[in-house]
């Protein structure tokens, strides 16, 4: 199941590295293949283990800033994928993306909710396809205001955004001040300490 | 489709901008004698920042001469010697003016048409006087067709034929590197700066090509473009924030310092001004 990260790991959203570190070394202790070699719920065990390293990588990059759309927070948008939505976000997750691509291309228009905007963004956005990713979860956020998931990636992909021009819009308030201005300040200075007859 | 990729002169150095007229004026020098001298006509900037990256990438030491200016010819100017890379330049801008020309010739109608075929037998000797280059030569003439072809479907997505244009500038900007990091990372530097490209000259041809009726991604997907400015000067930011992360992974220097201006600062005041005219466009009387 595509659960929430951090409850996989069974912390809080404001956990410390530590205690991330700490949750994940007592799961995988617990859960590791090895453990159940000869046993036949080996498969079982393994794919338990792989949920927990998924949640461990997907908080490690939410906390190194990284964009990364795989990690679907806990969120009422993603506990109730099902079906054709649930397999896409599988393969989204694992980034094999022309996977996701296709079968999203497969759902008839008509079909094509929210989610499908939302989840076709995160496509586009792994691709380098801004202007349409940006299209795609601003479409999801109008259809479905309340989502969180929806509105935290568009917020993401903006954010990434203004980081980029930040040297530029910084270098223009820095020109903002020209020299007249200057001159023109020490101009009203003097004229005011001659007005106090300060000899300056 | 060129003059996009220039730098934010208020914040380069004195020597770095003299350093870019040098250069300027070196592939202006080596593309009249290595090509042909009607190719120094479609000399363009974006030109400048491909030789300065391949400059820094291979690490050439650049000697400057004091020479006299054909097109201004009162002024000495200072201008930088032939190099293996400035040659490069010239060839790989020689191939892309040809088959652009080939593509006009194919693709549009009147005033447009019959220049092209003006040019066309000036744009054939300049390719016949190119340094060889099949691979390079090849690749252009191929993703040149697919864009063609991609704009004859009235392709919506302008995300979609720039990625075209991208792997194309990303192979030019990546040729002959024999590391495979640095190769990426070329590769990385050029795809994104196609991409800006494209999709700028797609936003700045937006009011023409209604009038003209040629194709446009924006106008085939009827996108309201005062309301789309914002979104699209972030796309543009997000294109200059790799080619600027590629740069400053690959250059050093400062031909290096000049390239990081222009991916950090240039490429973002290019997508203000653009975008800007979209958002407020002047309304005639």
């Amino acid at each position: 199941m595509n659960r929430d990260p951090y409850s996989v790991l069974g912390v809080s959203r404001d956990a410390s590295d530590d205690e991330i570190k700490k949750a994940y070394r007592s799961l995988a202790k617990k859960y590791h293949p090895d453990n159940f070699a000869d046993s036949p719920l080996k498969a079982q065990a393994e794919e338990k283990m792989k949920e927990i390293n998924d949640a461990y990588d997907r908080i490690q990059k939410m906390k190194s800033g990284k964009t990364d759309f795989g990690g679907f927070g806990g969120t009422s948008g993603s506990s109730n994928s099902t079906g054709i939505y649930y397999t896409i976000r599988i393969h989204i997750t694992a980034r094999r993306f022309s996977e996701a691509d296709r079968l999203l291309d497969s759902i008839p228009i008509n079909e094509r909710g929210a989610e499908w905007h939302f989840l076709k963004g995160t496509v586009y956005y792994s691709r380098g396809w801004y202007f349409d990713a940006e299209s795609s979860l601003q479409t999801a956020c109008d259809m479905d205001p309340s989502n969180e998931e929806y509105r935290r990636a568009l917020d993401m992909m903006q954010s990434r955004a203004r980081s980029a021009s930040a040297p530029y819009t910084t270098a223009n308030l820095d020109n903002a001040c020209c020299t007249c201005d200057l001159c023109t300040t020490l101009m009203c200075a003097n004229c005011l300490c001659n007005c106090c007859g300060g000899g300056c | 489709m060129f003059g996009f990729i220039k730098p934010y002169t208020p914040e380069l150095k004195v020597k770095e901008n003299e350093l870019y007229g040098a250069v300027y004026c070196g592939l202006c020098r080596c593309m009249g004698k290595s090509t042909s001298r009607l190719s120094r006509l479609a000399l363009s900037y974006d030109s400048v920042f491909l030789a300065l990256l391949r400059i820094s990438l291979f690490e050439e030491k650049l000697d400057v001469e004091k020479k006299r200016c054909p097109v201004c010819f009162f002024k000495k100017r200072a201008s930088v010697m032939p190099t293996e890379q400035l040659e490069y330049t010239a060839a790989v801008s020689s191939y892309l003016i040809y088959y652009n020309v080939l593509d006009d010739i194919k693709d549009s109608k009147g005033f447009k048409k019959i220049t092209s075929y003006l040019i066309y037998p000036f744009a054939k000797r300049i390719k016949k006087k190119a340094k060889p280059l099949p691979e390079i030569e090849k690749e252009i003439s191929e993703r040149l067709s697919q864009i063609e072809r991609l704009e004859k479907e009235n392709t919506p997505s302008v995300d979609k034929v720039a990625d075209v244009f991208g792997r194309l500038m990303g192979k030019i900007t990546a040729y002959g590197i024999d590391d495979e990091h640095k190769r990426l990372t070329a590769y990385e530097a050029g795809y994104h700066t196609g991409r800006f490209i494209y999709i700028a000259d797609a936003v700045s041809d937006y009011e023409k090509d209604k009038k003209s009726k040629e194709y446009n991604p924006f106008i085939v997907s009827n996108t309201d473009m005062s309301k789309a400015s914002e979104r699209l000067y972030r796309a543009l930011c997000t294109e200059s924030s790799h080619v600027y992360g590629a740069c400053a992974l690959l250059t050093h220097g400062m031909c290096g310092a000049i390239c990081e201006n222009i991916a950090q600062l240039g490429l973002v005041h290019t997508a203000k001004t653009i975008t800007e005219k979209q958002a407020h466009p002047r309304k005639e009387i």
